[in-house]
């Protein structure tokens, strides 16, 4: 049996239920819709009414009506500017360089605006590390500037107030607290901006009793103190993964969410190329959850997390016996041992771990992960160090510190501070340590013993519950800001919009109290504080031709300036190496707390799209659970929801259990950022609080802890999963996937040696209708396999430009998830170390489609450019259309979402600002699905008429295409021979899902090439 | 139920209805509280008049 045999003849499985083949799943691949309404719907429960009560009803139902109507809401007119602003043009977009601080990695991006109104996130193309993509995250944003539960005005102890009183009054607190000699505390999150870091330093400067605070839930604090050890600066590179031709990454997600994940996922698939050039590096990872990274590996090998300190310490002792010229120090010499806790299975894959790392010397790479122990990271960069792969670090690009992360020991000495009454102010600069802090640092209760609490935040959140002050801060889209997160490039943000509601900018509020003058406030007190500081430090440094006033503007314009990057190389300090501390693991559970792919820390609890954008492995959606394996699910006796309690040291946390295949049997993964108890009516009570198991007494590193407990507790918790809905009806296929060739995969060796083995088995497919000949354009996809992650950014971009609505866990559990594209994961090979393919499905818009002869009122129909159409105003909601679709990729409105969901939370005047005005926001009774972004087409080929160009395919960048991270999603004219997508389309990997169907699909998929040994058979 | 003839329950009828005429009448979009809320749902949208545009590439 050859490779691709062995790849493609397992099974493919989408879940474990799948796997052992259950009835539920049966069930539910045989029904089209999950519980549709008709089935809620039994009219002989129906009581019967009296002729008496109908009409009674019925005129009171007039009589209501013609009340209600005789006052509509006045909901404005319609009409032209009278006074047109210079910057718009009605129906036009406008784009507004900025940069995201939706977390510390400050990409660059471009704020679309329609008619003042910013209604899409995008990736700013000339940002040095960015290049032009944002994440799922960073394009859901959007929501949060119109989430309807953001602070309007300022208040004091729960009373609206003035912004004129809180100056007044905490200026004269802060004044007697400086006489008081009381300690004036601020706490921050991660902050990159160094004007930001001026502003504090006046602050600091001006009340000199004030400390500063860095505090965040998710940070690379140990990677840091690592790093400072070995080589003096606590600035660690960027490491050129585009140039490594093996990664090993030690539980690290460096494509999901550690790292700048958005420039490592375009590196990683600059060497996983089959179009233009074949060009492969081979992806390891040693991990005990299953990561994005893991589902990504050419080799995944379970490793827990407590023993990768001895997997590093075993790696180096094989190098060392296989290469005796591996200069190694002595104190490491002493302590190396053979890694033995491998599988039989893993054994193998070690092996060639061990060849393939001493075979590319220079050209390989070990990452191991923030959350793990700083002896790993020490161990680690000695073995980069030993292979000579320190020429993959780019110092040019590294990570800039601009506030240290406090220490467990800054931060006790302030709450010991507090409950001494020392504290006479503490101001929350848009942090929330209420929630984020270590539960047994004991920052809420000391709260109390502090007389004015200052929460200068966006929404209202576990910390503002006790501040005095909660004062509304601009959304960043309304905000002044600079970032110099990385070495080489600074980067501007700029407002696009004017401030919607009584709120202003954190460091403009903090300058009005420098100034120590209630009067001093003015809108642009930030704005021309932040030109001074780019003056001084950013303008002459940069010695322009140009005038400052022009320098400025080009440098709003594009985002960022370039900074020559210093080139700070220094040599790795062995004495570090005495300071690994080998802890012993023992041999119960260990608890890997990690960051959520789309909620973060929790700042993004509150974004309906983000809670239901299904995790990129479980597809989980709107909560967080304890993964485990299936052994460990086992030996516990726990079903899939079942609730576990956790025991670490008397931490306890009760929460659902997720049966995740290629967990390792003694690891405990459990996402952080969800259980917040006050953030909004979406995100309030969604999951479960994992703080809840941190602490400050740490021995691994603060999110991994060892000699957990777990036993079975009372009751379950239904876990809301995407993954088994919109499967086919497989009764009467057995082993559909594999037998109807839904994924196809090879290995890169079968590929060079039969670059046609995909096709061999292909038929003429004859149709029994005429062909339609596409004369003009004819549009059409093509996903490159081996670059999709399965990130979502592609789902979050599609959810934003085409107005999907959010419809709740409840509906989402009904199978009613909204979203136009989905990403399937499928599995393969045995549960406890699976093999997984990603595959993106949306509308196939066949040429032969088979939603549109069974559609009783023409709703679905196909353009003359090939597009497969959905006219909403016909739709009578048969859903017909749905069921003959062979991808299951047609979404039914089950109700109108936005009323529907969370008490019309959406329904609102504020958030309808978001919506895309050139897409048809849809309601009740409508089928919707993927356009292929007809409105990016239409407006493509209305301004090639304006330029009197003809139009090309390259003209048109679909939504998902431009999110992309990894450039995995081509579209265009596919009868342009010219074209990228024709190419695609007659490349020897391309193949349609479904194709023996002859619905003539146009999205090509491109195989998936696995980089493994040709032993591995 | 209750039991009401024809002729009561279309006087109830009619007075419910005479009322919601009346009452439909008013000009309630004038009173001050109706008229502050119907402001206060309707955002103001202002392009920051410091922002730089840039056309797209």
């Amino acid at each position: 049996m050859d490779d691709y045999s062995k790849l493609s003849n397992n099974k493919l499985w989408k879940s474990l239920k799948e796997f052992h083949n259950e009835d539920d799943v049966l069930k539910m691949k045989h029904d089209e819709f999950l519980d549709g309404v008709t089935d809620e719907f039994d009219s002989s429960k129906l009581s019967g009414i009296s002729r008496r009560k109908f009409f009674a009803l019925l005129s009171a139902s007039a009589a209501l009506t013609a009340t209600a109507c005789t006052n509509y809401r006045d909901k404005g007119e319609i009409i032209p500017y009278n006074k047109r602003p210079e910057e718009i043009l009605p129906g036009a977009a406008n784009y507004y360089a900025s940069t995201c601080n939706g977390c510390s990695l400050s990409c660059g991006i471009l704020i679309k605006t329609r008619e003042g109104r910013p209604i899409k996130v995008e990736g700013n193309p000339d940002h040095p590390v960015s290049r032009g993509k944002i994440c799922a995250k960073g394009q859901a944003s959007i929501l949060d500037l119109y989430d309807p539960e953001r602070l309007k005005a300022p208040y004091f102890n729960g009373k609206e107030t003035s912004w004129k009183n809180v100056d007044s009054t905490v200026i004269n607190i802060l004044n007697e607290t400086q006489k008081n000699g009381k300690q004036i505390a601020i706490v921050t999150d991660t902050i990159v901006s160094p004007t930001a870091k001026k502003v504090l330093d006046d602050f600091t400067a001006k009340y000199q009793n004030t400390k500063i605070y860095s505090y965040s839930l998710v940070n690379d604090f140990i990677r840091r103190q690592a790093w400072s050890e070995c080589y003096g600066t606590d600035e660690y590179p960027a490491v050129k993964f585009d140039d490594a031709n093996i990664i090993l990454t030690l539980d690290a997600d460096f494509l999901g969410n550690e790292g700048n994940y958005i420039e490592n996922m375009r590196k990683y698939v600059s060497k996983r190329e089959v179009v233009d050039k074949l060009n492969f590096n081979r992806l390891y990872a040693a991990e005990g959850r299953m990561s994005s990274t893991g589902m990504m590996a050419d080799y995944r090998l379970k490793v827990a997390p407590s023993q990768q300190l001895n997997f590093v310490l075993g790696i180096i002792y094989e190098l060392n016996k296989i290469n005796p010229h591996l200069q190694l120090d002595k104190s490491i010499s002493a302590r190396l041992k053979k890694f033995s806790l491998l599988d039989s299975a893993d054994g193998e894959k070690f092996k060639h771990l061990i060849k393939d790392l001493n075979d590319n010397r220079g050209k390989s790479i070990i990452y191991a992960g923030d959350s793990l122990s700083k002896d790993v990271h020490l161990a680690v960069n000695y073995l980069n160090e030993v292979l000579g792969n320190t020429i993959l670090y780019d110092y040019k690009s590294s990570f800039k510190n601009i506030v240290k992360h406090s220490t467990k020991e800054e931060i006790t000495s302030l709450i010991n501070s507090m409950n001494q009454g020392k504290v006479g102010i503490i101001i929350h600069y848009e942090s929330n340590p209420v929630y984020t802090m270590p539960k047994d640092f004991g920052y809420e209760s000391a709260l109390k013993n502090v007389k004015t609490v200052i929460s200068l935040t966006v929404s209202e959140n576990e910390s503002s519950a006790y501040a005095n002050y909660t004062l509304p801060t601009n959304h960043s889209f309304e905000a002044w800001g600079d970032a110099y997160a990385r070495e080489g490039f600074y980067s501007l943000q700029q407002p696009v919009i004017s401030p919607i509601f009584n709120s202003r900018q954190k460091e403009s509020v903090l300058l009005s109290w420098i100034s120590a003058n209630p009067n001093s406030y003015q809108e642009d007190i930030y704005h021309q504080y932040l030109m001074k500081s780019f003056n001084s430090d950013v303008f002459v440094k940069a010695n322009s031709l140009a005038d400052a006033k022009t320098f400025w503007y080009s440098a709003l314009h594009d985002g960022i300036v370039r900074k020559n990057g210093t080139r700070q190389i220094t040599r790795f300090n062995n004495i570090v190496l005495n300071n690994i501390k080998e802890i012993i693991p023992g041999n119960n559970f260990i608890v890997h707390l990690t960051e959520s792919y789309f909620v973060g820390d929790g700042r993004f609890a509150n974004n309906g799209w983000l809670q239901e954008l299904p995790h990129p492995v479980s597809k989980i959606t709107w909560d967080n659970y304890a993964s485990i394996s299936p052994i460990t699910a086992k030996q516990l006796n726990v079903q899939m929801n079942d609730f576990i309690e956790v025991s670490l040291d008397g931490r306890k946390l009760v929460l659902p259990a997720l049966i995740q295949p290629g967990v390792h049997e003694r690891t405990i993964n459990i996402e952080l950022g969800y259980g917040r108890t006050k953030a909004g009516e979406v995100g309030k009570n969604v999951g479960f609080n994992s703080v809840e198991l941190m602490t400050k007494n740490w021995v691994y590193s603060p999110f991994l802890f060892e000699n957990a407990s777990i036993r079975k507790s009372e009751g379950s918790h239904k876990l809301v999963s995407t993954q088994e809905h919109h499967s086919l009806d497989d009764t009467f296929v057995k082993d559909f996937h594999y037998s109807r060739k839904i994924i196809q995969e090879g290995t890169l060796e079968k590929y060079i040696k039969e670059p046609n083995f995909l096709n061999e088995e292909k038929e003429n497919l004859v149709s029994i209708t005429n062909e339609i000949k596409y004369t003009g354009h004819k549009w059409a996809m093509a996903i490159d396999l081996n670059k999709c992650t399965g990130c979502s950014a592609c789902i979050s971009s599609c959810n934003v430009e085409n107005n999907i609505a959010v419809v709740g866990k409840e509906q989402v559990e009904r199978g009613r998830e909204m979203q136009w594209i989905r990403i399937d994961r499928y599995y393969s090979g045995q549960p406890d170390n699976p093999i997984v393919s990603n595959q993106p499905m949306l509308c196939q818009h066949c040429d032969n489609a088979p939603c549109e002869n069974v559609c009783p009122v023409n709703a679905t129909n196909h353009s003359p450019d090939g597009l497969n159409q959905m006219v909403y105003n016909r739709c009578v909601g048969t859903r017909y259309c749905s069921n003959n679709c062979p991808y299951k990729v047609r979404r039914f409105n089950f109700f109108n979402h936005r009323d529907h969901f969370a008490d019309a939370y959406y329904d609102n005047d504020l958030t309808s600002l978001m919506y895309n005005p050139e897409v048809t926001v849809r309601s009740r009774g409508v089928m919707e699905k993927c356009t292929f972004c007809v409105q990016k087409i239409m407006e493509a080929r209305s301004n090639a008429i304006r330029d009197g160009k003809e139009l090309k395919g390259s003209d048109v960048v679909t939504a998902c295409q431009q999110a992309c991270p990894t450039n995995a999603i081509t579209f265009g004219d596919a009868n342009d021979p010219a074209s990228q997508i024709a190419k695609l389309r007659k490349h020897n990997l391309s193949y349609h899902v479904l194709e023996e169907l002859n619905v003539k699909p146009n999205v090509t998929y491109i195989a998936k090439l696995r980089n493994t040994h040709s032993e591995e058979k | 139920m209750e039991n009401i003839d024809r002729k009561n329950f279309f006087k109830t009828i009619g007075k419910g209805a005479l009322i919601v005429a009346l009452s439909s009448a008013l000009p309630i979009k004038f009173f001050s509280k109706a008229a502050h809320l119907s402001r206060q749902s309707n955002p103001k949208i202002k392009i920051h008049p410091s922002a730089v545009k840039r056309n797209k590439a």
